[in-house]
């Protein structure tokens, strides 16, 4: 059984190659309002220079290294280390508003029966797309949109491990995946309907999510849920 | 009655099959389709750029009902398919595709297609509405107009 220290929240930074970003997200967790116990910065074998990066931090950032074998992975070995009875999650390329941690604890102690808090996420373009931020400017992907992803998410200890580890299998929709099963589990999952959380889009992520296997990912997602539905029906 | 193809409007939907049914997002606003049995087996077809014809033969002979029964069926279908904004109708698809190696399971009694339709996952699939790719850069033709909202 993990040890949890009550009302500590521990900040799980996902890092894959994000040299050009890590030191922004990390940043962005330090300069919360509501300090959090640790950050840790799990990092699967980047060969750029983020794990130099995160290292170049002072506690309480700490530095876990993992083989990789893909983003829910990396997910699941910072719950593994984490100590806190809260976690909180972020993408090594998205940043954080300075009072994401303090609204989400807010929000805890005002719905004590409260599972997991998420937040609305609002996409920003990288440095060096000046243009398509200014073609995308009205567009319905810049909008703020609710974020059921784990980087938008603070999630008690217990919480997670009713619903379990992120699916490893899942390179796309582990996510999702998992707020379905937290769905299934009887989570009490509600947001704050504030942009806390930033996703940053470059040039690697953009059609992401529209690839074939990406399609593939999540109608097996909804197809196993489906299933559980029509099964729970009979 | 007239043969009909239609396109996936692959611009905001993705679609997949598992265990010989359809599942099929709008990503723009995260509602979600479900095609089970005979639907699934049509839905691949279609996908794959059969015609209604090919299509309904496809399906008349996986099932063994009568090829005029199919069709009605999947034109009542595709009608729908169209009508939720999934596909599009496009006659002017080239040549016809070959066989399709669907790898469906074994069918039970035929049942008309029905495409179940949800909406309750609207908020977590719609985190991440589509975007032209940033590649093909439309901003450089001058004719191009804006994005829809």
């Amino acid at each position: 059984m993990t040890e949890t220290e009550p009302g500590r929240v521990s900040c799980v930074v996902v890092s894959w190659n994000v040299e050009s970003t890590l030191g922004a997200a990390i940043e962005s967790v330090l300069a919360q309002t509501y300090r959090p116990f640790e950050v840790l910065v799990v990092d699967a074998q980047s060969t750029d220079r983020s794990v130099r990066i995160a290292e170049s931090f002072s506690p309480p950032v700490r530095v876990v290294s993992i083989p990789d074998n893909g983003p829910a992975a990396n997910r699941n070995a910072g719950m593994l280390a984490a100590r806190g009875d809260f976690l909180a999650f972020l993408d090594g390329d998205d940043l954080w508003h300075p009072e994401k941690l303090e609204r989400h604890m807010a929000h805890f102690r005002d719905r004590p029966d409260l599972d997991c808090s998420i937040t609305l996420v609002q996409s920003f373009w990288d440095d060096g797309h000046e243009l398509e931020a200014e073609y995308y400017r009205d567009h319905q992907r810049m909008q703020p949109v609710p974020g059921y992803v784990m980087g938008a998410a603070c999630v008690r200890r217990s919480a997670l491990d009713r619903v379990g580890p992120l699916d490893e299998s899942l390179q796309f929709a582990d996510s999702a995946d998992w707020f379905i099963r937290a769905e299934a589990a009887g989570l009490v999952v509600d947001m704050l309907n504030e942009s806390l959380t930033f996703h940053r889009f470059h040039g690697t992520n953009l059609t992401r999510r529209r690839a074939t296997e990406d399609a593939a990912e999540f109608a097996r997602v909804l197809k196993r849920r489906l299933d559980r539905l029509r099964a729970t029906a009979r | 009655m007239a043969e009909r193809r239609v396109r996936l409007r692959d611009e905001e939907i993705a679609a997949s099959i598992v265990d010989g049914e359809a599942l099929i997002i709008n990503l723009s606003n995260g509602v979600y389709y479900s095609l089970p049995g005979s639907g699934g087996l049509m839905w691949a077809h279609l996908e794959w750029g059969h015609d209604t014809t090919a299509t309904a033969a496809a399906v008349a002979d996986r099932y063994g009902i009568e090829l005029a029964r199919a069709l009605a069926d999947l034109d009542a279908l595709v009608d729908q398919l169209i009508e939720e904004g999934l596909v599009v109708a496009d006659d002017e698809l080239a040549g016809e595709p070959p066989p399709l190696d669907d790898g469906f399971p074994a069918p039970g009694a035929y049942e008309p297609p029905i495409l179940e339709r949800y909406a309750d996952m609207a908020d977590l699939l719609a985190l991440d509405p589509p975007m032209p790719s940033i590649t093909s850069r439309p901003w450089e033709s001058a004719d191009e107009p804006g994005p829809s909202a």
